[in-house]
């Protein structure tokens, strides 16, 4: 039996990202949307507007938490301060599962807010599945583990990226949260296969999917989450729906955030193109049947 | 010697990320950086790393202008980002969150020339940390009518009383509270106001951060109940510094009480 069936990981539609600008329409207009996920950091707090507005989420809408600091690649010890905090988040949202990034955010003495890439190779899987494991001994909540976009590679790395995904998680058997936004801008920095990527990720693994705008730059390609998402990411979309499934989605907007209309639009659009790959599917999960 | 074990290359990138300079024209980081990263046609193994430490400096210079908006507007852009500068390098950031990353940066400012012997901007420091504090500080409900009524009277005087987690007390040189308002609903030019002394609180409403500056008096007394003393001697110490009437301070003591329980001040009476 696969991760997903296992774990009775449920396709939630396709989401948005709760994002402040929008904190008010969302909360006093309940628009429909299938779902929201969160930034987990952002209401690992003690009290105050940030928790009241998540209750408040939480009371309408189902949610999943998408953590940016767990670090899970470094070296420094897993903080005990941050698990702790992660559970009080998971305990107020109960989610159907909750993720982070495979990369790394700092050494001991520094964190750098920063989704850094790791050099990819058996000694780092085996240090990333051990931490791995640790969290997932920690919380009963299937965790899952989203791809990084990244600018820069390693001489140490031995394995290419989707070997390194796959092996992590099949390894820890944890879940993978898909951003094919991000496979879209390593293929542009590093020049690797995006469709092959794609069709290399295991199907029963994935969880969630990643949509996102990035920004070009003189000399590489930056991942902003900013405007729309392009055409060449909706194109890795259709492939990896017609790959996986039906799987949740969700359409990350977190620079040059626009009104809510625009991000619900962009929303439709990922709907309208995953309904209509399912629909050519044999057997089609829909959000009202879990 | 070549970096290959994880901690080694870590450490070295968050080495590099770190400086406050483009690392392109640093010689001997460009050659330890070849045997770390690979560089590609476009970028070369340096400048692929600078682009993690471009954005280092976006993202903290960015979060500490977010929550010392008035700072910034005060001393300008440049110089404000050099200031930041000079903090992240005194004292790297370590919390898992951004939210932290301000918390010594009205101690760092208080004692770094020149802008030490400004002291309207070393309050507007304070006060813009304050906000931020009281922001997401734990819960607590006000106290009820039925909880003080059913507080014996002869057990005031041993009470402590227990204030909202969210209670901020700042004793200032300037009203800098008003120049932060000014940097949120204006664009033009910050007004320097003339010196005045200054008790503001600044606390957590139903809806909104809320503040108000109050008369030094109440606000001893409220500084002695916010670091526990217990309520009789609060006031016995208050009359005492100040040099009160006892009958002057009977007359106000009342009504400060009305207005901060009303204001959710007070959250208990400790017994």
């Amino acid at each position: 039996m696969g991760f997903r069936e296992r774990h009775r990981i449920p396709d939630l539609g396709v989401g948005v990202g709760f994002r402040l600008p929008h904190y008010g329409k969302v909360l006093g207009d309940k628009p429909q949307m299938d779902w929201f996920e969160v930034i987990s950091e952002n209401f690992m707090v003690e009290g105050g507007k940030p928790l009241e507005n998540l209750n408040a989420l939480c009371a309408g809408y189902r949610v999943v938490p998408h953590g940016v600091s767990m670090s899970i690649g470094g070296s420094a010890p897993l903080s005990p301060v941050y698990l702790d905090r992660l559970q009080k988040v998971l305990e107020r949202i109960a989610p159907p599962w909750f993720s982070d990034h495979l990369c790394w955010g700092g050494t001991a003495g520094l964190n750098a807010h920063e989704l850094l890439p790791l050099p990819m190779n058996a000694e780092v899987v085996r240090h990333v599945v051990e931490r791995i494991k640790r969290v997932q001994d920690r919380f009963n909540v299937p965790f899952a583990l989203e791809n990084v976009s990244s600018y820069m590679a390693f001489q140490a790395s031995s394995m290419q990226e989707f070997e390194f995904v796959c092996e992590v998680a099949e390894k820890s058997d944890s879940g993978i949260l898909f951003d094919v936004n991000n496979i879209y801008v390593t293929y542009r920095n590093h020049g690797t296969d995006p469709m092959a990527y794609v069709d290399a990720i295991p199907k029963d693994r994935v969880v969630q999917i990643h949509l996102a705008g990035h920004t070009e730059k003189e000399n590489y390609v930056l991942d902003t989450h900013a405007g729309h998402v392009r055409d060449e990411v909706w194109e890795l979309y259709r492939r990896a729906i017609e790959k996986l499934g039906a799987v949740s989605t969700l359409v990350e907007w977190d620079d040059d955030i626009p009104a809510w209309e625009v991000l619900a639009a962009e929303a439709d659009k990922a709907r309208a193109l995953r309904n209509e790959i399912l629909a050519k599917q044999p057997s089609v999960m829909t959000p009202a049947s879990v | 010697m070549k970096p290959t074990a994880l901690p080694q290359i870590q450490d070295f990138v968050i080495s590099a990320i770190t400086k406050t300079s483009p690392l392109m024209g640093q010689l001997a980081l460009a050659e330890s950086t070849r045997e770390v990263t690979t560089g590609n046609e476009r970028l070369s193994p340096v400048e692929q790393l600078d682009i993690y430490r471009e954005q280092f400096w976006l993202r903290h210079t960015g979060a500490l202008e977010e929550d010392f908006v008035s700072v910034a507007r005060l001393i300008g852009t440049d110089p404000f980002h050099t200031l930041c500068a000079s903090y992240i390098k005194a004292h790297p950031p370590q919390s898992y969150t951004l939210r932290d990353l301000g918390d010594r940066f009205a101690e760092f400012v208080s004692c770094t020339t020149p802008y030490k012997d400004d002291a309207l901007l070393c309050d507007l420091c304070h006060v813009e940390w304050a906000f931020v504090e009281a922001f997401d500080a734990p819960d607590a409900a006000p106290i009820t009518a039925q909880k003080i009524a059913a507080t014996p009277e002869e057990a005031w005087p041993n009470a402590v009383v227990a204030l909202h987690p969210a209670l901020r007390l700042l004793t200032l040189r300037y009203p800098a509270h008003d120049v932060r308002i000014s940097a949120r609903t204006s664009d033009g030019p910050l007004v320097r106001p003339a010196a005045q002394d200054t008790w503001l609180v600044v606390f957590r409403g139903t809806d909104t951060l809320k503040f108000i500056d109050i008369e030094r008096d109440a606000f001893v007394l409220l500084s002695k109940l916010h670091a526990g003393t217990p309520l009789g001697l609060a006031c016995e110490e208050t009359v005492t510094e100040l040099g009160l009437s006892e009958a002057a301070f009977q007359a106000e003591v009342g009504g400060w009480f009305s207005s901060w329980t009303q204001w959710g001040w007070v959250t208990d009476l400790i017994v």
